[in-house]
């Protein structure tokens, strides 16, 4: 082996090092991450849930709706009194003001239904102030409606 | 104005959306700086080991995988910030790496001037929020928190200025005022 195929070989072998120092690095983060964020997920949005369906209402664990695409990717299974039973989908809704946390209900029949926005200060829980208005939550309900769950061999 | 500052500003500008609350502000202020360090250092890096023809394949590495990295932390520490703002925290990714193409062989110029950005976030966002919801917020891991209320400002308070109509007359009033500052301070300086 000459010094310029050494060389090559040392360069190709540290970059290849720094990417899989990333990969590793990403894995062992979300590994350790993926519990407290669920956890913490489903302590501020338990109020929202129970608010509609009763303190019976229960969330479950952190689970996702096959096909649903990556902006329903945080999903908590719902039990409780029959009309409880269902998915809580925590959302990103982007209003005339910016994002917020909203959370909805998907039914076991497919309807779905907004319970609310979390985590906004006291005075601004109102999605009216935060500029999601009637249009927007019904456009977000009627794509939750839509989600195809026989879609990639789900559910 | 400059090549950089346009392409700056242009690469910075899907964050308005994400600009109407302080609190957003400052997560996506410190994710851009940290984003902005990780690229200076990768480029410094780099050049030490030797690696120059690795060069933009380790630099998109880097900045996607900070970002996944304080999305993760984001997760952690601000479970509810994390479901609003992942999505700009991926979006200042490919903000950071047009900052850096701007010019690949001055990698600090490109990056001061972007880092001027972060400043005028914070007072952007701040008066947004102020102005349409009479309060400032910070993160805090049951979402947001009011640290000044106005209740007055709250109740009467014009919303259209978190709108992205808002922001751009906004924008403009701040270019006007620093322009303005400007001018002023060399008319002073010749005077004296």
């Amino acid at each position: 082996m000459n010094a310029k195929t050494s060389d090559v070989i040392k360069k190709y072998g540290l970059t290849l090092l720094f990417l899989s120092s990333f990969v590793v690095a990403l894995a062992a983060a979300a590994f350790f991450t993926e519990r407290m964020y669920a956890q913490s997920l489903r302590d501020a949005c338990a109020p929202v849930v129970q608010a509609s369906f009763g303190p019976q209402a229960k969330l479950g664990k952190l689970s996702r709706i096959r096909g649903a695409g990556i902006a329903f990717e945080t999903a908590f299974e719902v039990s409780g009194p029959a009309r409880a039973r269902g998915t809580a989908l925590v959302v990103r809704v982007t209003g005339l003001s910016g994002p917020v946390t909203a959370v909805f209900h998907r039914s076991a029949t497919g309807q779905a239904r907004f319970l609310g926005l979390v985590g906004m200060p006291r005075g601004l829980e109102d999605p009216g102030k935060n500029g999601v208005g009637p249009v927007v939550i019904s456009a977000w309900e009627n794509r939750i409606s839509s989600i195809d769950t026989k879609k990639d061999g789900a559910q | 104005m400059k090549k950089e500052t346009v392409v700056c500003a242009l690469a910075l500008a899907p964050l308005v959306p994400a600009m109407s609350r302080l609190s957003y502000a400052l997560v996506l202020g410190s994710a851009f700086f940290i984003l902005l360090l990780v690229g200076i250092l990768s480029a410094k890096a780099i050049s030490r080991i030797g690696l120059r023809e690795s060069h933009p394949a380790i630099l998109l590495a880097a900045l996607t995988a900070t970002a996944s990295l304080f999305v993760l932390a984001l997760r952690a520490l601000y479970p509810l910030l994390a479901v609003s703002l992942s999505f700009f925290v991926h979006i200042l990714a490919v903000s950071g790496l047009v900052v850096f193409s701007v010019s690949s062989d001055d990698t600090d110029r490109a990056a001061s001037i972007a880092l001027y950005a972060i400043p005028f976030f914070l007072v952007f966002a701040a008066a947004r929020e102020f102005l349409s919801f009479g309060m400032l917020t910070v993160p805090a891991p049951s979402g947001l928190v009011a640290i000044v209320s106005v209740p007055a400002i709250a109740e009467y308070g014009m919303p259209f200025w978190a709108t992205a109509g808002g922001a751009l007359f906004l924008a403009g009033a701040f270019v006007w005022i620093a322009k303005r500052a400007r001018r002023m301070a060399s008319l002073y300086s010749r005077r004296a």
